[in-house]
C-alpha cells in the first residue's frame, strides 16, 4: 500500500480512484469542416501524456479523418485526400492521462 | 494551474484530478450485434447514445470471430447522438448475406450528471462543473501501444497481434480510423474495389489481433489496378474499467 494519494470509494466500497490509477480527463475537441487544416496550443498539457485523435463526423465509404499531430504543446490537423478518397467532417479529440 | 479546488496526484506523481479539467467518467455501456451486408447503406451499425453536447469516448472490446472498428461519431442537431461501428464483409457479392459480430462497448463522457451519491467525494471546477464523483466509474489506461502495418494489398491484410498478460477482458480505444483501396482485375472484364479498414479481433482474454479487413467490395466493368488511401500511425489504448 503506497503511502502517496488518495483513494476514494463509492457507497458499496468499491474503489472508484486508486493510488496507482491513470484516469482520464477531457482536455479538447474542436469540430473541422473537410477541407479544414489548422493547429492549436496548448500550453498547459506541457509534460503530460495524451491521446489526440480524430473521428469522421459523417459516414461513407472514402470519407476519411483528418490526420491529427501533437508536436509539445502544438496540436495540428490536416485534411486528407486522394483520388478515391477524400476528408470528412471530422471531431479533433484529445484526453490526457496523467 | 488552477487555484481552486482540489489536486490530486497517483504514486508517479502524474495528475489524477485537477479541478480544471472534468474526468471522463462512464455514461452507458451495451452489448450490440453489428453487421455488414456490403452496401454502401449497411456496411456499418448505428448504435445511439443519450443526447448531449459533451463529447463521447467509446471504448469496445470485439469479438473473436471479425474485425470490428468504431467509423465514426455522428451528432443531431448540436447533440452527439450515435456512433457508428462497422465489421467485415464476406465481398461475395452485393449486396450479400450479412455477416455479424457482437461487440461491448462503454460511452465515457465528462460527467453528464452527478452519481446522486450521498457519500463519497465531489470535485467541482471554478465554473461549478464536475470533475470527479466519486460515485461513477473511471477508465484506467492500462498502456499505449503504438502500431504500425504495412499498407494492404490485393489478397494481403496485414496484422500485429497485442498480448497484455496484465489485463484480462480489457475495452479498447483504437485510433485513428484507417482507409484503403485495392483496385485490381478479376478476370477480363471486372474489376473488383476492395475497401479496407483496421479492426480489432480478440484473440484470448490476454490479447488482441490489431489488422486490415475489407468491410465493402464493389465490382466495375473496367480494367483498373490502383493502391492508395490512409495507413497511419495508430495507437491501441488498453484500458482498465
Amino acid at each position: 500500500m503506497s503511502d502517496y494519494g488518495l483513494k476514494v470509494f463509492d457507497a458499496s466500497e468499491n474503489t472508484t480512484l486508486d493510488t496507482t490509477d491513470k484516469i482520464t480527463r477531457f482536455r479538447y475537441s474542436k469540430e473541422v469542416a473537410a477541407d479544414a487544416s489548422s493547429n492549436t496550443t496548448l500550453a498547459d498539457i506541457d509534460g503530460l501524456s495524451s491521446v489526440e485523435f480524430s473521428i469522421p463526423l459523417e459516414e461513407a465509404t472514402g470519407k476519411c479523418p483528418h490526420s491529427v499531430v501533437r508536436s509539445g504543446t502544438t496540436i495540428t490537423w490536416a485534411a486528407q485526400s486522394g483520388t478515391y478518397y477524400d476528408s470528412a467532417n471530422s471531431l479533433i479529440f484529445l484526453f490526457l492521462y496523467t | 494551474m488552477s487555484d481552486y479546488g482540489l489536486l490530486v496526484k497517483n504514486n508517479s506523481e502524474e495528475i489524477q484530478i485537477d479541478s480544471t479539467y472534468r474526468n471522463l467518467s462512464l455514461d452507458e455501456s451495451d452489448t450490440d450485434t453489428i453487421s455488414n451486408n456490403n452496401t454502401d447503406a449497411g456496411y456499418y451499425a448505428s448504435i445511439d447514445i443519450a443526447d448531449s453536447v459533451l463529447v463521447p469516448l467509446i471504448l469496445f472490446q470485439p469479438n473473436t470471430d471479425y474485425f470490428s472498428m468504431v467509423s465514426a461519431y455522428i451528432k443531431s442537431g448540436s447533440n452527439f447522438a450515435s456512433f457508428n461501428m462497422a465489421t467485415e464483409c464476406d465481398g461475395s457479392s452485393s449486396p450479400s448475406g450479412p455477416q455479424t459480430t457482437s461487440v461491448n462497448w462503454r460511452s465515457y463522457r465528462q460527467n453528464r450528471a452527478a452519481s446522486g451519491d450521498s457519500y463519497g467525494l465531489l470535485v467541482y471546477n471554478a465554473a461549478g462543473e464536475l470533475c470527479f464523483d466519486s460515485g461513477k466509474s473511471y477508465f484506467k489506461v492500462y498502456s499505449v501501444t503504438n502500431v504500425s502495418l504495412s499498407a494492404p494489398a490485393k489478397a494481403t491484410f496485414p496484422s500485429t497481434d497485442i498480448t497484455h498478460a496484465g489485463i484480462s477482458n480489457p475495452f479498447y480505444i483504437l485510433t485513428p480510423v484507417s482507409y484503403y483501396l485495392n483496385m485490381y482485375p478479376l478476370d477480363a472484364t471486372f474489376t473488383n474495389m476492395d475497401a479496407k479498414m483496421v479492426g480489432l479481433k480478440k484473440l484470448s482474454s490476454t490479447s488482441v489481433r490489431v489488422g486490415w479487413s475489407l468491410f465493402r467490395r464493389d465490382r466495375i466493368q473496367a480494367q483498373l489496378t490502383h493502391n492508395e488511401g490512409l495507413n497511419p500511425a495508430m495507437k491501441l489504448i488498453i484500458c482498465d474499467i
